[in-house]
């Protein structure tokens, strides 16, 4: 193997343990919720050593703040105000919002910006 | 979303929630324990006895992630016999495991090959392997 496959396939075994270890987290969030907190955390632990993003999806379910695993309705609040899709840890009741609404023409917001500020 | 764990990848992959037996230990009194591995740190695995319906392979395989854990949920309950005192730890050094693959397979590890952190592993180098 030369070296650039190895390093190929080390990221895809990451990538697949990531995935393992949040559906193992969910399933046993239930009866051993910290159990999956600590199998986050090492999903996370995984994707930061052998440089591997943790897909979006997942991402969201995990507090940014304290690491707990998020289940809508149980161990977090998800509320939209219009703009941002706010999610509040109830571990930690620290926010984070995720932005939905895109500016109409982002190109010309930034030339306006630069008028602004000389 | 495929994650596949075979035998030649198991010493890289995650090993938690494989079914895990004690096949010679320098503790003769932990040789014979089973279970499905619960968590793992460095120098040990932390296997449980009672644990085993709670990591269902075959179902959890077939599931598509974003989706609500429903599988996960039914078996769940508020079962005693989740509590810690079935967690039982086990150093890797100096034991010899039998994984049972969700497929099937049986593989032989020699837990020496184990010894890393769990982030670590995957680049880990052996010069042979025992499987």
């Amino acid at each position: 193997m030369t070296r650039r496959q190895k390093k190929k396939w080390i990221k895809e075994i990451a990538r697949q343990q990531i995935e393992r270890l949040f559906e193992l987290a969910e399933m046993v969030s239930r009866t051993r919720p910290l159990l999956s907190d600590r199998y986050i955390h090492l999903a996370k632990r995984i994707g930061m050593r052998n440089r591997v993003r943790i897909p979006t999806h997942l991402k969201r379910r995990m507090c940014k703040h304290c690491g707990k695993y998020l289940i809508p309705g149980r161990t977090c609040r998800v509320r939209l105000n219009g703009t941002c899709v706010v999610v509040t840890c109830l571990a930690c009741d620290k926010q984070t919002r995720y932005p939905y609404h895109r500016r109409q023409n982002p190109s010309n917001d930034r030339i306006k910006h630069q008028n602004r500020t000389p | 979303m495929t994650y596949r764990i075979t035998p030649g990848n198991l010493i890289y992959h995650t090993l938690i929630g494989l079914e895990a037996a004690v096949v010679e230990n320098t503790n003769p009194d932990m040789v014979g324990i089973s279970g499905v591995v619960v968590d793992e740190t460095r120098n040990t695995l932390v296997v449980n006895s009672q644990l085993a319906h709670l990591f269902c392979y075959e179902r959890s395989s077939e599931r598509l992630f974003p989706g609500p854990g429903r599988d996960g949920r039914d078996c769940g309950g508020d079962d005693p016999s989740h509590s810690l005192s079935h967690d039982k730890v086990i150093p890797k050094s100096q034991t010899t495991f039998i994984f049972s693959l969700p497929d099937g397979i049986r593989v032989r590890v020699d837990g020496r090959l184990l010894v890393a952190r769990p982030e670590d592993r995957i680049a880990k180098r052996h010069r042979n392997r025992n499987n």
